[in-house]
């Protein structure tokens, strides 16, 4: 890795959601999320996530359905 | 908090487990310049001695005890704080394992028997508007109930040491949802009723919720939750090690944070901290010893 990672993968859902909130409220962090594994994206982002976030979810979406 | 640690006027006893790395050296340097910390540093004279050069510090400015090897500076260091010649014990460059088997040690160590031993750390994060303070970082893995309500009453102490006489104590999970599908969230409840009849010392508790809900009062608008946490959260209690862990290591990296940390459980306090731990974050750790090892009133 050499302390140059793209990909964070995390033991269970409790490390991942603190890990991702602590870093988009603390650090100022953007985050876009896609659920994958269905037939099409799904887009589900937290209640309070801002209008950046949903639209950069809905962007990422996108992007992973032009792929398939 | 070194400011209260200073303003005190009390001198604290540090004895070090082999007190030989720059990092520890300096850190302690700073604490015995400042006034607060006297440093009992065990291990290799001429090593020690050597450090001190390195480092640029004086070494007539500690007092400096013989040691064979590792295990023997942690077994004389936590003997001298049992014994009260010592009024904190610090982990130098002697491993983990056989540092912790000397502070557990039945006869010698400063564990109590059934005592829950546990990790909280003071976290300062530029885009939170107060300290937090955090747990567990490092000693136990999935706590139960019972280690869980001591976790929180050793971070409520914490608080208490930095003046928060009521701190608001956010048990987290990955939602506000109580469920069967994550056990931690029954034990939160079971917490928040133990608060509300007086069983854990004076605080706001609530939980499970998000970090969101816990520190962000927008969120907490937003989501309609009612909590009176409000985003206003002075501890956070996490499920498990590993999210506990992460969090404060995602900070340091990005969020610019700076933490001190310490274990509690133990009849002293025990500084404990990574070896490659920077000389900034080992000073914190030892003001932060101090103000835990002073008198209430």
């Amino acid at each position: 890795m050499a302390g140059d990672t793209d990909l964070l993968l995390m033991p269970d859902i409790e490390v991942g959601n603190v890990l991702y909130k602590s870093l988009v409220f603390f650090a100022h962090a953007k985050v876009a999320a896609v659920i994958l594994g269905a037939s099409a994206p799904i887009v589900l982002t937290s209640r309070s996530d801002s209008d950046q976030a949903k639209y950069d979810s809905i962007l990422l979406a996108a992007a992973v359905s032009k792929q398939e | 908090m070194a400011d209260a640690v200073r303003s005190s006027g009390k001198r604290y006893r540090i004895a070090v487990a082999w007190a030989q790395d720059n990092n520890t050296v300096g850190s302690l340097y700073r604490a015995v310049n400042e006034g607060f910390a006297e440093a009992l540093m065990i291990g290799n004279r001429e090593q020690i001695i050597r450090t001190c050069h390195d480092t640029g510090a004086d070494p007539s400015r500690f007092t400096i005890i013989e040691a064979d090897d590792e295990r023997s500076a942690a077994v004389k260091a936590v003997r001298m704080t049992a014994t009260g010649e010592a009024d904190i014990v610090m982990k130098g460059l002697v491993g983990t394992d056989k540092f912790l088997r000397a502070v557990m040690d039945k006869d010698h160590g400063l564990l109590p028997p059934k005592a829950v031993m546990s990790y909280v750390c003071a976290v300062e994060i530029p885009a939170y508007h107060k300290l937090l303070f955090i747990t567990d970082t490092a000693v136990i893995p999935f706590p139960d109930l019972d280690q869980k309500v001591a976790m929180a009453e050793y971070a409520i102490a914490m608080a208490r040491k930095f003046g928060i006489m009521k701190p608001s104590v956010a048990l987290i999970g990955a939602s506000e949802k109580v469920s069967n599908h994550f056990p931690n969230t029954l034990d939160y409840s079971v917490m928040c009723k133990m608060a509300q009849r007086g069983q854990i010392s004076s605080c706001v508790m609530d939980g499970p919720v998000d970090l969101f809900l816990a520190c962000d009062p927008d969120s907490v608008r937003i989501k309609g939750v009612d909590t009176p946490l409000a985003g206003d959260s002075d501890i956070l209690l996490f499920p498990s090690l590993e999210a506990c862990n992460p969090f404060y290591k995602g900070l340091m990296l990005f969020g610019g944070g700076e933490l001190a940390g310490m274990i509690c459980g133990t009849t002293r306090p025990v500084v404990l901290m990574s070896r490659s731990e920077s000389e900034l974050s080992k000073y914190y750790c030892v003001a932060l010893a101090c103000l835990m090892a002073s008198k209430n009133d």
